[in-house]
């Protein structure tokens, strides 16, 4: 890191700071305070607020459903970033390897990452609608009955399956930047050495866009917990049987659907503080293992 | 092409960390705005002109639309209608509206949210707003009684519904059953459907949406109270009546229709996905509002089969009746007595009987005025509309006992979720049905108990 410093005046540093500092207290420090305040209340529209100490919080500890969601949503984030790491890895390799047509595969992979997440979760439940889907007749006549919407596991794998589909655009982008990056004279040491393709993929490529993987773990991760959310409201309502409910559409629920903010901000805060934890986890866990040069 | 701002060297430990840290921030915004502070002053959201919150898209919003535009011009009162997308969306903007004190004069609210929107204590009973010579009496006494509390009419009913019994008569005969005699009964309701599937006529023999609604029909068709305090028409329920023969004899049903493919499932709150299951073809039988007749009619027409509808059927053939469904007016308190005049005159045009014929023709939902129904008579129109005649006739061959009055609780929303999501569970046959109606027994009491503790 540099130690010139650029700004010698105070005043003109923090003029250019403000804009930052106001939009970022207005809209996201000063709510994150309130929502911790608000968890200690019983609050809901039009009726008061009333004081309840860490109620809030022994309600979430002792409920079975929110243990429930807890589970499916670390099980679902864990499926969605390994789903969407392996397929992205090797539809990018794939890309980076192929010399005709490198565009056209491209747009074609990134696509569905630029449909509004709810426009692909619309999209998805009419491919794969058990009474009325394109595909489902087809998928039927291989022998599986379609019946996620009375199926928990089902439904499970068939909203994860729409969260990796929307997601793995995002990675290839990445990721091929990625490849592209990595010194021709290295794959051509490689193959000099008659290193095979998967071999120079997992033993020379992985290790070197390392610091790439390390980024898209952490922001399929946040996609995992925070942003599969449209797919889930769309799709399945958190159903059957809570089979789908990760605890971000659980916390819209309650908030939004059952006017608990108190209890839904008692559930805001531990989402926030375990993601916190994990991401934390995953910083140690890369300063051990990510090549980030020199 | 993309080949820029991705690469090994570029992506630093502190880009990742800012990535990273602005996404997960996100997590807890978004509810800050959201506690109360209620004591404000009440004023109309806007000083010039009535605002009225709705919830009818569609083609049922431009009738409502019309009528609005046909009160402008008589009284030369201004109007603005806002369409708020759906029931849920107008009930959270009126509770943050009366949470700040910045009220609509008028909002629409799903039979269902009644309790909750009473409990807030800031809405006028509109009975304070009507004339005093306005004929209350002239209303159906079926439709009324439910928005009647305490002897008070607390809000204006308008747009009212049951659900009921469509089906397929070419599929029937096509089965080889007659369709002048539809199933009447849960038993009736398999054997038919049992016959559509076995001839290989439709895929399954019967669907409809996962919502409370309809569980709250085969409760009040039986002649049951859903909940104890006459569904919370006396006092605060504290339970759910589950130790019955009618919950058992419904779920028992229920898990076997399904497990036998004979019910299709739609999915939880799936209207459209119902009705179009139904008019594709795919089930010959559909429970659904009776405010959906017109759109079944000209859908049955485009797919090229002939529809009728029946009763909504009974748990074992004792029929007392269905429960009312569909929204009502209400007007918050604390307007100047000005508005409030206004205000009156606006429900008493939406309540006469021209209005109501208007209404019911142009979205299917019950004409609720005695003189209304007595017109329509007259102009042949039942007749010409056999369809809500059926309709019609339901409601009004209804007993009115407690069991044929909707719940009326403050956590609506939360008993129903909980009923509908076991409901999936103890259809699908994750849970036995003495096992899961227990569960969801003590599922509602929490409910409730949090509520009203």
């Amino acid at each position: 890191m540099s130690t010139r410093e650029v700004f010698t005046d105070h005043l003109q540093a923090g003029v250019l700071l403000l804009p930052t500092m106001v939009v970022s207290l207005v809209f996201l420090y000063y709510p994150t305070v309130r929502a911790v305040g608000l968890s200690f209340y019983r609050a809901s529209l039009a009726q008061g607020d009333v004081f309840v100490g860490l109620d809030n919080y022994r309600r979430l500890a002792t409920s079975s459903e929110y243990l429930q969601s807890v589970l499916i949503s670390v099980l679902f984030a864990t499926c969605v970033v390994v789903g969407v790491m392996a397929v992205a890895l090797c539809v990018s390799f794939l890309i980076h390897e192929i010399t005709v047509g490198k565009g056209v595969y491209l747009v074609a992979v990134i696509w569905p990452y630029a449909l509004p997440p709810a426009v692909a979760g619309l999209v998805f439940l009419f491919i794969a609608h058990p009474n009325i889907g394109i595909f489902t007749s087809y998928i039927e006549a291989l022998g599986v009955d379609v019946n996620w919407f009375s199926h928990g596991p089902q439904a499970f794998v068939v909203v994860l399956i729409a969260a990796v589909w929307k997601q793995v655009g995002y990675n290839v982008i990445f990721m091929t930047a990625a490849l592209g990056n990595v010194p021709e004279s290295l794959t051509e040491t490689a193959e000099l050495d008659g290193v095979s393709r998967t071999q120079r993929l997992l033993r020379v490529y992985v290790p070197i866009i390392s610091p790439t993987l390390v980024f898209l773990v952490i922001m399929n991760t946040i996609y995992g917990f925070f942003g599969t959310f449209p797919m889930v409201d769309l799709m399945t309502k958190g159903g059957p049987a809570g089979a789908t409910n990760i605890l971000i559409y659980d916390l819209y629920r309650t908030a939004f659907q059952f006017y608990e903010f108190g209890f839904a901000s008692a559930k805001s805060v531990v989402l926030f503080i375990a993601v916190g934890l994990l991401m934390y986890g995953q910083f140690r866990l890369s300063d051990r293992y990510a090549y980030y040069g020199g | 092409m993309v080949h820029s701002g991705g690469g090994y060297d570029h992506v630093s430990r502190r880009s990742v960390l800012k990535a990273s840290g602005a996404a997960l921030t996100v997590g807890t915004v978004g509810l800050a705005g959201c506690s109360s502070s209620s004591g404000a002053s009440v004023r109309p959201v806007n000083e010039d002109s009535l605002t009225i919150w709705h919830a009818m898209g569609g083609t049922n919003g431009e009738t409502l639309q019309g009528l609005v535009d046909q009160f402008q011009s008589e009284t030369g009162i201004e109007v603005n209608l806002v369409f708020q997308d759906s029931y849920e969306g107008v009930l959270t903007n009126t509770l943050s509206a009366l949470d700040s004190g910045e009220v609509p004069d008028v909002f629409q609210i799903d039979s269902l949210f009644a309790q909750q929107v009473l409990d807030t204590d800031a809405v006028e009973p509109v009975e304070n707003l009507l004339s005093d010579d306005y004929p209350v009496d002239d209303f159906l006494s079926n439709v009324t009684s439910f928005f009647t509390i305490d002897d008070t009419l607390t809000s204006m009913p308008f747009n009212n519904s049951n659900a009921i019994l469509y089906y397929n008569r070419s599929a029937f005969e096509e089965a080889g059953l007659d369709p002048d005699s539809p199933p009447t009964t849960l038993e009736e309701v398999r054997s038919y459907s049992q016959t559509l599937v076995d001839e290989g006529v439709t895929e399954a023999g019967i669907t409809w949406p996962n919502h409370v609604w309809f569980i709250e029909h085969f409760y009040s068709v039986d002649g049951q109270t859903l909940l104890d305090a006459k569904n919370g028409h006396a006092g605060q329920p504290t339970t759910m009546q589950t130790d019955t023969e009618t919950a058992r004899s419904l779920y028992k049903w229920w898990h076997e229709m399904a497990d036998n493919g004979l019910f299709s499932n739609p999915g939880i709150e799936a209207w459209g996905e119902a009705t179009s299951t139904f008019l594709t073809g795919k089930a010959a039988m559909l429970m659904t509002s009776t405010a959906s007749v017109t759109g079944i009619r000209s859908g049955a027409e485009e797919n090229g089969f002939e529809v009728d509808n029946a009763f909504y059927p009974t748990i074992d053939g004792d029929r007392t009746g269905p429960v009312i469904g569909g929204a009502s007016w209400f007007v918050p308190s604390g307007l100047p007595q000005e508005r409030q005049d206004e205000i009156g005159s606006f429900l008493e045009f939406m309540g006469r009987p021209e209005s109501q014929i208007t209404w019911h023709k142009g979205t299917g939902y019950y004409p609720i005025r005695q003189s209304a129904v007595e017109q329509l008579e007259n102009d042949g129109w039942f007749t010409e509309n056999p369809m809500y005649r059926t309709a019609f006739d339901q409601l009004t061959q209804a007993e009115n006992t407690p069991a044929t009055k909707r719940m009326l609780i403050g956590p609506a929303r939360q008993v129903q979720t909980t009923i509908q999501d076991k409901s999936v569970e103890l259809f699908s046959g994750e849970v036995g049905v003495d096992e899961g109606l227990s569960e969801l027994k003590s599922a509602v009491e929490e409910e409730l108990n949090r509520y009203y503790s």
